[in-house]
């Protein structure tokens, strides 16, 4: 898909030595508030996810000027923010020398810690059911569930191959509906 | 003026006469380029609808139970987080830059540091290493040391299974069926050889 014209003029200010700084800025705040709802789903705890997003766009200031025309600034910035969430999870992961089982009880936890939680609330056990699943599927369901991304866009943001994703996001949706079922609903 | 401009202009006269000068265009701003960009900006917005309802199509055929659950996550963020989040970003950015910046002295110095440091964890894990080998091989004959031979035969007994049996007998070399009771009148020669030849052999535990 070709870059959309907002994102091109953003582009075009940030190419600009004058406008380097406005561009960068603007492109921060039209992409910070979704960029951090999708690494948030992944990380779960509210620090960790500002960590992530702030790395995410000192990433993208120091690549800007290699970033290819031809790509999405979107997709791109997914990329970025995917990866670096995958790679938080796993620096965690060994960090702790802990199991992955560990981590999604750790992430449970974190999810437990919200002032909002409420372990009899639908929502919440959905996001428990998505907890569940391994980190790469959690992002595909992140992606297509929250995102509603295409699945062309997602091959770009994943590196996989879109008869993969379709087949992973299938089997996510299969497993979630599964633990709801099996946790009252 | 068209005909039909006048038509429209003489009915407003007659219904209001006080709004005929008003009659002109006002100058409302408008963003540069926005004509230029609101067709790829509507499909943008047409293909992410589509789309949008793909996804829910794919998901109501996957799972009815899901596509009937609100997609909004449902965790909290502290108050005014996404206001000022753009000036630390471009803050943060800044602090980032300039933390690249490494003198060529204070790299050297740096240097210098981690290769006292890399020296005495060396020096410390071959010390350890050296200790404790020394100190596991005593200790280990003096445990054996310790143990009786009515332990290990009770050990033995005990703790071996099949594998183990074969494994012990197909290292034992019986060239002849010994007696039970040795005879009385055997010189020492003779029973060094009877004992020579239906040893277990040296290797039997590796």
């Amino acid at each position: 898909m070709a870059v959309t014209q907002e994102d091109k003029e953003l582009l075009a200010l940030y190419g600009h030595p004058d406008t380097k700084e406005r561009g960068f800025t603007l492109i921060v705040r039209k992409y910070q508030e979704r960029l951090y709802w999708h690494i948030r789903r992944l990380v779960v705890d509210h620090e960790d996810a500002n960590d992530v997003l702030q790395n995410v766009f000192i990433k993208m200031w120091k690549g800007l000027e290699g970033f290819r025309e031809d790509a999405r600034l979107y997709t791109w910035l997914y990329k970025i923010a995917t990866n670096e969430s995958l790679s938080f999870l796993e620096q965690q992961k060994r960090k702790s020398a802990i199991s992955l089982s560990d981590v999604e009880t750790g992430l449970s936890n974190k999810l437990q810690a919200d002032s909002h939680y409420d372990a009899n609330k639908i929502e919440w056990k959905l996001q428990k059911a998505i907890l569940a699943l391994p980190e790469k599927q959690r992002a595909v369901f992140s992606l297509r569930y929250y995102e509603e991304m295409p699945y062309d866009e997602m091959s770009k943001v994943l590196d996989t191959s879109e008869g993969a994703l379709k087949a992973s996001y299938h089997h996510a949706v299969k497993k979630v509906e599964e633990f709801l079922k099996n946790n009252g609903h | 003026m068209t005909h039909k401009e006048n038509d429209i202009a003489k009915e407003l006269r007659e219904i209001a006469p006080e709004l005929e000068h008003l009659r002109v265009h006002p100058h409302f701003d408008v963003p540069a380029k926005y004509f230029d960009a609101f067709p790829a900006q509507l499909l943008t917005h047409i293909k992410a609808m589509e789309n949008s309802s793909a996804v829910t199509e794919e998901l109501e055929h996957l799972s009815p139970l899901l596509a009937g659950v609100s997609r909004e996550t449902p965790f909290s963020v502290p108050e005014d987080y996404f206001k000022g989040l753009t000036e630390l970003v471009v803050k943060e950015k800044n602090f980032a830059q300039e933390g690249r910046v490494v003198k060529m002295g204070r790299r050297i110095r740096l240097f210098k540091q981690c290769l006292a440091a890399a020296s005495i964890a060396g020096l410390i894990a071959v010390s350890a290493v050296l200790i404790s080998r020394s100190l596991s091989g005593t200790s280990m004959d003096r445990m054996m040391a310790r143990i009786s031979d009515q332990e290990i035969e009770e050990y033995l007994t005990y703790h071996t299974d099949a594998f183990d049996n074969e494994n012990i007998f197909t290292n034992v070399s019986l060239e002849g069926e010994m007696p039970s009771v040795l005879p009385e009148d055997l010189s020492t020669k003779e029973i060094d050889n009877l004992l020579e030849n239906n040893l277990l052999q040296d290797d039997l535990v590796n």
